[in-house]
């Protein structure tokens, strides 16, 4: 299906532009800098890191970076699915914060951890569909709408519970966020699980293919029978469902459930996305790019502490290398004639 | 994209609040002679403004302004700033419209809001700064913490916890926020002042966020092992993350040290978990502010300790946990 969905558009490329050159033979060194460009961008920096910073490559520093990535990752992975189906969420930091909060607060009043995961679960499913039925039933882009839910969530939340924190939840919990399974992070091997549930559903499901059918043209879509409104509401379903199982993390690595939590989400997720090489205007990608958007994030974030560079100087450094990664990217798929 | 929008929105505020001046400034003249007989007959009304009344540090200071005015007799009007400087002028304007007898500001910008009080001083009503110092030689006074202070206080938790030569790392709150700034200038003097042999190995900000204070603690004990640093420190109550982690890991030799007591800290602090906090008190600096703000009304200002009111800081240790209340 993919293939067949790249085959697709380079005829919209030919159809677009009648005059341009002929497409170049495949397995060339470019095809492949383009495919896999951003990896290798990744994987020179990790190999950087690991060769010049012992306490970079102890094996705990390893791990936590993976810990301390897996928050930014789950909703990365569900911002990858709300690309690819041409829009995006602005609303999932709000979202995540008001599972934390549901959760915490359900934790706290029964005492029970399973009620909590699934108040927390259930809060960000139905904030998904509420965006989902916006988007494409009222026909309000994902910008504003997703702007507009939002507030909305944050507002209910603060003024349900007066913006205090909520503290207290069983100490069990923290596991969940912190705890280790034969050395390997739990919340690690959930964002790794959450990615190959996501992978398998994008490439080998029916509604996967047309998620990208969606995001490439809703309109050939909807006269190829494609059923446009439910593939758009399943694809924010699943991104308010994996915000909230974000804010079960969070709830598990801090222990507060807090109101302001996860305002930096909605940004940092969608730069993941799209530094992964995802690009927002839809119909392409895949949910590999949230993974290695995420763990480049995260291992520079992680280095730079490390390398103790001054917290002045992080923000440039970090964009410096977020343009020459993307850059070095963009520009192998353009040489080789691809969209970029 | 954030802040282009933001931009776009205060922009828009700001034409809103710019109407709004001159609609206050055409009818403050005509109010302020109703105020004043109101006044006398039965009880003050204060205009108090919170910036951003969902800060967790607010709850009990808002609680100590209107505990103090039900006790004075006094009525507030107490009103959210949305965290928008432009939400807080727009609501200093109608303050002085509705022609309160006083305000009570708890502003975000000590400095944007300087133009806004023009209205008010012109009025005849006497302003108070609450929490946040205004830049503003005509406020009556300042009352709330001093963050040069808080972050003097907190050396001298550093000082009382660590050995004379013992090395820190320090994790910071917004990055170019006052309280960021300050606190940061007051551990550097005090540490200077009362136990100069300590280092400071490395400091790095985590946004006064849990989750971004517990990546940077990590970091932190990850690059500095056993044996070669003492404790980390805290700008704000964000260190209970890294300090919960350490313990759960064996990495007991090294002291957590922070700022503020919310209710989450308060258990950690008592178990040891936290070796010392500093405490502000929310409550008390809220209470202050009425009575600071009625006792210049009724003409008792020498009463009103200007032109700064600090509330205590302390030490907060698992000796004398149950001295203090969390909010």
């Amino acid at each position: 299906m993919r293939s067949s969905l790249e085959e697709t558009q380079t005829e919209a490329v030919v159809l677009d532009g009648p005059a341009r050159r002929k497409p170049r033979p495949r397995r060339t060194i470019g095809d492949w800098l383009a495919r896999y460009g951003l990896l290798t961008a990744f994987v020179v920096m990790l190999i950087v890191f690991l060769v010049t910073n012992e306490d970079f490559r102890s094996p705990n520093n390893l791990l936590n970076i993976l810990q301390q990535s897996s928050i930014i990752g789950i909703v990365a992975c569900g911002m990858a699915i709300m690309i690819i189906a041409g829009g995006f969420d602005l609303s999932v930091g709000a979202i995540g914060a008001a599972a934390t909060m549901g959760a915490a607060a359900a934790m706290v009043g029964t005492g029970s951890i399973a009620v909590g995961v699934l108040v927390g679960l259930a809060i960000g499913l139905v904030a998904g569909i509420f965006n989902g039925l916006v988007i494409s039933r009222l026909r309000i882009t994902p910008f504003i709408a997703t702007l507009g839910s939002a507030s909305i969530i944050s507002g209910i939340v603060f003024a349900s519970t007066n913006a205090a924190p909520i503290s207290g939840i069983p100490a069990g919990f923290t596991q969940f966020g912190l705890g280790k399974i034969g050395g390997f992070p739990i919340a690690g091997i959930l964002f790794l699980s959450v990615a190959a549930v996501v992978f398998i559903m994008l490439k080998w499901t029916k509604i996967g293919h047309y998620i990208y059918a969606v995001g490439s043209s809703p309109e050939a879509a909807r006269l190829a029978g494609v059923p446009v409104q439910t593939v758009i509401l399943v694809a924010f379903a699943a991104g308010g469902l994996l915000a909230g199982l974000a804010g079960l993390v969070l709830l598990g690595q801090t222990s507060i459930g807090q109101s302001t939590a996860g305002s930096a989400w909605p940004l940092s997720a969608i730069a993941a996305v799209v530094v992964g090489g995802t690009p927002l205007r839809g119909g392409t990608g895949g949910v590999h790019s949230a993974v290695i958007g995420t763990l480049l994030l995260g291992v520079l974030q992680n280095a730079l502490n490390l390398y103790g560079v001054s917290p002045y100087w992080q923000p440039a450094v970090t964009g410096v290398v977020v343009l020459l990664a993307v850059g070095v990217d963009s520009y192998h798929r353009k040489s080789v004639g691809g969209l970029a | 994209m954030n802040t282009a929008m933001r931009r776009r929105r205060l922009g828009f505020v700001g034409i809103a609040a710019a109407l709004a001046v001159s609609l206050a400034a055409c009818s403050s003249s005509g109010d302020a002679a109703d105020t004043s007989a109101a006044g006398d007959s039965d009880g003050y009304d204060i205009g108090v403004l919170v910036f951003d009344t969902t800060v967790p540090y607010f709850t009990p200071m808002i609680q100590g302004e209107k505990d103090a005015a039900a006790e004075l007799g006094v009525t507030l009007d107490i009103q959210n700033g949305q965290g928008d400087l432009a939400q807080e002028i727009a609501i200093v304007n109608q303050f002085v419209a509705q022609g309160k007898d006083a305000i009570v500001l708890t502003t975000s910008d000590g400095k944007g809001i300087v133009p806004a009080l023009q209205a008010a001083h012109e009025a005849g009503i006497p302003v108070l700064a609450n929490n946040t110092v205004i830049e503003d030689d005509k406020v009556i006074t300042y009352v709330g913490s001093d963050n040069i202070r808080v972050g003097n206080t907190l050396a001298q938790g550093v000082c009382e916890t660590v050995p004379a030569d013992g090395k820190i790392a320090v994790i910071l709150g917004v990055m170019g926020s006052s309280p960021q700034l300050d606190r940061l200038t007051g551990l550097e003097e005090g540490l200077a002042e009362n136990c100069p042999g300590v280092t400071i190995l490395d400091q790095q900000t985590a946004n006064w966020d849990n989750a971004e204070a517990l990546a940077v603690g990590q970091d932190f004990l990850n690059k500095f092992g056993p044996g070669s640093i003492d404790a980390i420190v805290g700008e704000g109550p964000e260190i209970q993350t890294p300090a919960q982690w350490a313990k759960e890991n064996g990495r007991t030799d090294v002291k957590f040290i922070g700022v503020d007591i919310p209710k989450s800290v308060a258990p950690l602090v008592a178990d040891g978990t936290i070796a010392a906090q500093v405490y502000q008190s929310p409550y008390e600096q809220g209470y202050w502010s009425i009575e600071d703000i009625v006792n210049w009304l009724n003409g008792d200002k020498d009463k009103v300790p200007t032109p700064f009111h600090y509330s205590e800081n302390v030490v907060v240790t698992s000796n004398n946990i149950d001295t203090v209340e969390p909010y």
